[in-house]
């Protein structure tokens, strides 16, 4: 990034003030600086310097989310490094980078099956802004893409490692049609606009721990630095703690804490764009646009169930792009008894972050878990991300303790239902048959839910949506919320694309509106 | 520090940050426990061993484990508990604690003093989520000491696989991805392919 960026006074009423710099915030931004808007960003985390990333797994948790969350429920979801990220670029800077579309039936989930809920557009209408997405940030993937055969990607897929050729084998055996995945990472060295060089992926498998080399498309090394490079500013360390609000209601500052003291930026309007947790738990905690009292409901997440095996091969899972072959087969599957489908994708995984799989998956000991850990270059997995239901009693709430800032700590309850209990186990079952097919030993099943999605709903109807379709809160005419936060149902692609789409969506509503 | 050890922290393929962080757990691994209670201290020693006996996978080395874990208690740690438990110390304290009194219950004397499938039942009990639930003297329940053995197992294998003798010993090439100046990555990552560069 170049040396200088605006800054602006606290007293300054700027056009807006961005809460989060992540997939939901960073597009936003860029876009509402690139057209002349007074925009503050207002990052929790700090900078990071790329070239100091490591791959060493406890190492590079400086770059999760490590405000304790308190996980409750019958299926209770991993943070931190699972899913929440901290520092500027947000989660991106150590998400998976595995950017499918979400599937155009997806939309529609309810009016399909009458369970779960529809979006309140339809593909087409996100399209345009997906499209730009990938092309801005660097997508690579085959062409075609076996399931949309219009879609075309930029970049070749990177080089397959041993877990990508196992399934692609796997899936000849069954006859499901396997392909390279879509991947934000660019596999020719690129001049990325207002950022410089980013080179090609090298293999190197750490993705999760942060991208050496920028080849992962990530907010840090596109979006913000285009951000900047418009006049945007980009304020890390500030921790958004409330509001002040004018005496129509309208929100006339955000409060937060910046190296222990309390500041304020005064400003025309706000974009909480923090995730499915820390944007409800802001809302929550400030009392702002809960008439509907759905602020928090619908968590949702991905069924995100490994089955891993043992090869004669060393597989080495730390090498390579982790998690390159995809099969969306089974998006709706023909022998389904629940609603929705799933994406299946190889597994290759960095050893602390298997070997925690491992320890949890059940409660072998003594030597036969040495016997397991001693396999590790021998394992290959297969990973399933899958459509969960919006419930009631899935939810985001305030705990009673506090935090270092004051704020409760966010109490985060999920359960599986019985959609999700019967979609697990179909994709259990496959996974199992695709490993046993290609000759896989000690098979063995990781349970697990992945990303964070929900809490504060897109819709029509003010008495059971938190936001409208374009992301403007109901109840307070300066607010929007930009994130995973606000889809109505989960789908089963990975979010991040989808979030960075609404992202841009969001800002041209926002300009349309005055903003 | 044996030769493999050796030429795999001053590989030019590791950075200068990670190395660091390496040479630093080795320091970690030597030093003495801060913040569990000796007596919880003692037992976990003896927890690690159970679950994860370390012969088979670094020979006659033998790791601290429980002191890496209770370094762990020196900052923030992943980002989230269990809402049925307590703080993570806390619940390491009741959770070795609630071994113990198992231990009394059904076996009529202390965790140190059983046999190595008595004390296994008891860790499979304690994950099963099977213990009585009348143990008066168990700080916590049936039900939450099968949720903290399941962060136990993880710390487990989380802090013997971040220390540098297991990843030189089981050829772990996960932090060899590129020095300073260069990230090299792997150029072979099919099956049975590796570098001279990466640990055997």
């Amino acid at each position: 990034m170049s040396p200088e960026m605006q800054h602006f006074s606290c007293h300054d009423e700027v056009d807006t003030v961005v809460i989060g710099t992540g997939a939901g915030g960073a597009p936003l931004t860029a876009e509402l600086a690139r057209y002349g808007r007074r925009v503050v960003a207002l990052e929790a985390g700090p900078v990071f310097d790329a070239k100091n990333y490591t791959p060493d797994e406890i190492g590079a948790g400086a770059l999760y989310w490590s405000h304790e969350r308190l996980s409750g429920g019958e299926n209770p979801q991993a943070f931190g490094g699972n899913n929440s990220g901290t520092g500027l670029g947000g989660s991106l800077l150590h998400y998976g980078a595995f950017v499918p579309r979400m599937d155009p039936r997806d939309f529609h989930l309810k009016t399909e099956t009458g369970q779960g809920e529809d979006w309140p557009f339809d593909y087409k209408a996100l399209l345009p802004y997906i499209e730009r997405v990938e092309e801005f940030i660097g997508v690579s993937g085959p062409n075609p893409y076996p399931w949309d055969e219009k879609r075309r990607y930029a970049y070749p897929p990177p080089a397959r490692n041993s877990a990508a050729q196992k399934m692609r084998e796997a899936c000849d055996h069954l006859g499901l049609r396997s392909s390279d995945g879509p991947v934000a990472l660019i596999t020719r060295g690129r001049d990325q606009p207002y950022y410089g060089q980013r080179d090609a992926c090298v293999n190197c498998g750490a993705c999760h721990q942060g991208c050496r080399n920028s080849a992962k498309s990530g907010a840090d090394n596109t979006w913000l630095p285009a951000a900047r490079a418009h006049g945007a500013e980009l304020r890390t360390g500030c921790m958004v703690t409330g509001f002040e609000r004018d005496t129509q209601g309208r929100i006339s500052a955000v409060l937060y804490v910046k190296q222990g003291r309390e500041e304020r930026q005064k400003c025309r309007s706000v974009v909480i764009s923090a995730g499915a947790v820390e944007t409800a738990r802001l809302l929550l905690h400030t009392g702002l646009s809960n008439s509907s009292g759905q602020v928090g409901r619908n968590y949702m997440t991905h069924i995100s169930t490994q089955v891993w095996g043992v090869f004669d091969e060393e597989t080495y899972p730390n090498k390579g792009y982790p998690s390159l072959t995809i099969t969306e087969d089974m998006v709706r599957p023909k022998d389904a008894d629940f609603a929705g489908g799933y994406l299946l994708q190889s597994l290759g995984m960095m050893p602390i972050t298997w070997s925690v799989g491992l320890a949890r998956a059940d409660r072998r000991r003594g030597d036969a878990l040495s016997r397991a850990l001693r396999h590790y270059n021998k394992s290959a997995g297969i990973g399933m991300h899958g459509e969960t239901l919006p419930r009631d009693e899935n939810r985001v709430t305030l705990s009673d303790e506090r935090d270092d800032f004051g704020l409760p700590k966010p109490r985060i309850d999920y359960t599986y239902g019985p959609n999700e209990n019967a979609m697990d186990r179909h994709a259990t079952r496959l996974m199992t048959r695709l490993w046993e097919s290609v000759g896989a030993q000690d098979i063995r099943v990781f349970s697990r839910a992945a990303h964070m999605i929900g809490t504060c709903r897109m819709g029509h109807d003010t008495g059971t949506s938190v936001v409208n379709p374009q992301g403007r809160s109901f109840d307070i005419e300066n607010l929007w919320i930009s994130d995973h936060s606000t889809f109505p149902s989960a789908g089963a692609a990975n979010p991040a694309l989808t979030i960075m789409a609404l992202s841009l969506r969001t800002a041209e509503a926002m300009m349309k509106a005055g903003y | 520090m044996t030769t493999s050890l050796s030429f795999f922290l001053n590989s030019p393929h590791l950075s200068t940050h990670t190395r660091t962080l390496l040479l630093e757990r080795i320091n970690q691994e030597k030093a003495l426990p801060q913040y569990l209670s000796p007596k919880a201290f003692s037992l976990l020693k003896i927890v690690c061993d159970d679950i994860l006996p370390q012969e088979l996978l670094i020979g006659n080395t033998h790791l601290n484990l429980a002191v890496m874990i209770d370094h762990t208690f020196a900052s923030s740690r992943d980002g989230w508990r269990f809402a049925e438990l307590p703080s993570d110390l806390e619940a390491y304290e009741a959770g070795l604690m609630t071994l113990e009194a198992h231990a009394y219950d059904l076996f009529k004397t202390r965790y140190e003093k059983l046999t190595s499938d008595q004390r296994g039942s008891l860790l499979d009990h304690a994950y099963d989520g099977t213990f009585s639930p009348f143990v008066s003297q168990a700080p916590l329940t049936p039900v939450q000491m099968s949720l903290w053995i399941r962060d136990v197992r993880a710390d487990i294998l989380s802090c013997f696989l971040s220390h540098p003798i297991p990843q030189t010993l089981l050829g772990l090439s996960a932090n060899l991805t590129g020095g300073d100046d260069h990230l090299e990555g792997f150029p072979s990552i099919s099956a049975n392919e590796r570098k001279p560069f990466e640990a055997e």
